[in-house]
């Protein structure tokens, strides 16, 4: 397959970077490179310029700074798939990186460009989104952070403007007693595009869920925040959840109803719901299991 | 306009002019002649143009030459000893795991990056490491087999004797 001509430039830093992607024509950030490099083989995109971030040393940090967790854009999925601190203190995100794509292609896909392609099967963006993350944003007037959760805007369409690069992601270390989980349902067990997918955040105090968000992917536009399944969520009392009342089955209806899917070649809208409902409930048991088990000392 | 790039492959350094819009697949089959990596579906999704890069597996079709600059490469032709076979080649062909043998490089290379992480590997585990290999032949189980007796191998079992070597004209 055939990949047209461009300028290819491979900046040393961030504000040479951000100044390449405003001045040169037609121009657009490659990371690991596996969504963009398929869009130009495909026809689907054309760039005159290319500016390579893979020179950035800054977007590949991973570390714990204070109370958050900060990944750089540029840090590969099997990177967080493999990091002995993100299994211990985010293990959702090791979860959710595990489910993209192939081991070939985790070894190059890089987080912020799973989130910058901002497709409405983005598979990192649920877990994030459940965990509260932002996002850094950097061009050539300065910084700016922006919550995830208001991050997107369409299918393929983010929030990030001409000259603008994510540099990292930001993240809330969990406090004791919550749980978050990430479910995927695709047409393959491995290598498929999500048909939809769940992430479920719940926080615990003795028996009563204090707090939760519930993130559906791939229903809708954008990966949404089920403000419904939360409401039947919270308040509940975990001992009735786990004993089989109909809380869960409520959860999993209310974020069936909070979504907005279509028919498409992997699924007909009514498919979509119905998988999601499905995801939402055991997505909701398994958080709750690891908030519990994080409550046992 | 081409770059000059450096890059070692099979633990060769080789100086390579090389166009942006050149894939590493591209320069390995084009340019240097390693014509073991195969194009599959050129997408990312097949596994047949799988490479080691720095020793961890990655397709080849989705990586810029120019983004291969001062890396270190490993193709399917890098991993015998001049004319002895890797014990995974040995395994894969002892087991019939190459019908057409197109999805073969890629298969052993990723064999490989994973039997260097994980020397005791599970079915399930081998399932899914190779969940990135399509193979349209085989059916796969004769690829999980040889994967199993590869495992006997790199733990010091003495392969079968297989004739690889060139009949002599008699």
């Amino acid at each position: 397959m055939y990949l047209q001509d461009f300028t290819y430039h491979k900046p040393a830093t961030l504000q040479e970077a951000c100044k390449l992607l405003e001045s040169e024509k037609n121009a657009a950030a490659i990371a690991g490179g596996t969504d963009i490099l398929v869009e130009i083989k495909k026809g689907l995109r054309h760039n005159d310029n290319i500016v390579s971030l893979s020179g950035i040393k800054e977007l590949k940090i991973l570390e714990e700074s204070g109370n958050q967790l900060v990944i750089g854009a540029a840090v590969t999925h099997n990177e967080i798939k493999n990091s002995k601190f993100i299994k211990e203190k985010f293990p959702a995100l090791a979860e959710a990186a595990s489910l993209i794509g192939t081991d070939q292609v985790r070894n190059t896909a890089t987080v912020g460009g799973n989130l910058c392609t901002g497709a409405s099967c983005c598979d990192m963006a649920p877990v994030l989104i459940a965990s509260n993350a932002s996002a850094e944003i950097v061009s050539t007037n300065g910084k700016r952070v922006v919550a995830l959760k208001d991050f997107f805007v369409f299918h393929k369409e983010t929030s990030i403007g001409k000259g603008e690069i994510m540099t990292k992601i930001i993240v809330p270390l969990s406090e004791p007693g919550t749980g978050v989980c990430f479910k995927k349902f695709g047409l393959r067990d491995a290598s498929s595009i999500s048909v939809a997918s769940a992430s479920v955040m719940i926080k615990t105090d003795g028996n009563v869920f204090t707090d939760s968000c519930i993130v559906v992917g791939a229903v809708a536009p954008t990966p949404r925040i089920s403000i419904k399944a939360s409401k039947v969520l919270t308040g509940a009392k975990v001992t009735e959840l786990l004993e089989g009342s109909s809380i869960l089955k409520e959860v999993g209806e209310a974020a069936a109803a909070d979504s907005l899917p279509l028919d498409d070649i992997r699924g007909t809208a009514g498919f979509r719901r119905d998988i999601v409902n499905v995801l939402t409930q055991r997505a909701v048991l398994t958080a709750t299991n690891r908030a519990i088990k994080l409550n046992i000392r | 306009m081409k770059q000059l790039i450096k890059i070692n492959v099979n633990g060769t350094d080789h100086e390579v002019a090389v166009k942006p819009n050149h894939t590493l697949l591209d320069l390995l089959r084009e340019q240097l002649n390693l014509t073991g990596t195969k194009r599959g579906c050129e997408l990312g999704d097949c596994g047949a143009c799988t490479v080691l890069l720095d020793g961890k597996p990655v397709n080849s079709c989705l990586l810029l030459a120019v983004e291969a600059e001062g890396k270190s490469i490993t193709t399917i032709e890098g991993i015998a000893h001049g004319e002895e076979l890797h014990p995974i080649q040995k395994a894969f062909v002892e087991k019939g795991a190459i019908q057409c043998g197109y999805c073969t490089p890629g298969m052993i290379l990723r064999t490989k990056s994973f039997l260097d992480e994980n020397s005791d590997p599970d079915l399930e585990e081998i399932k899914e490491a190779l969940s990135g290999n399509l193979c349209r032949c085989t059916g796969y189980s004769k690829i999980f087999e040889a994967v199993e007796t590869a495992v006997d191998y790199l733990k010091g079992k003495e392969p079968k004797r297989l004739n690889t070597s060139r009949r002599n004209q008699q």
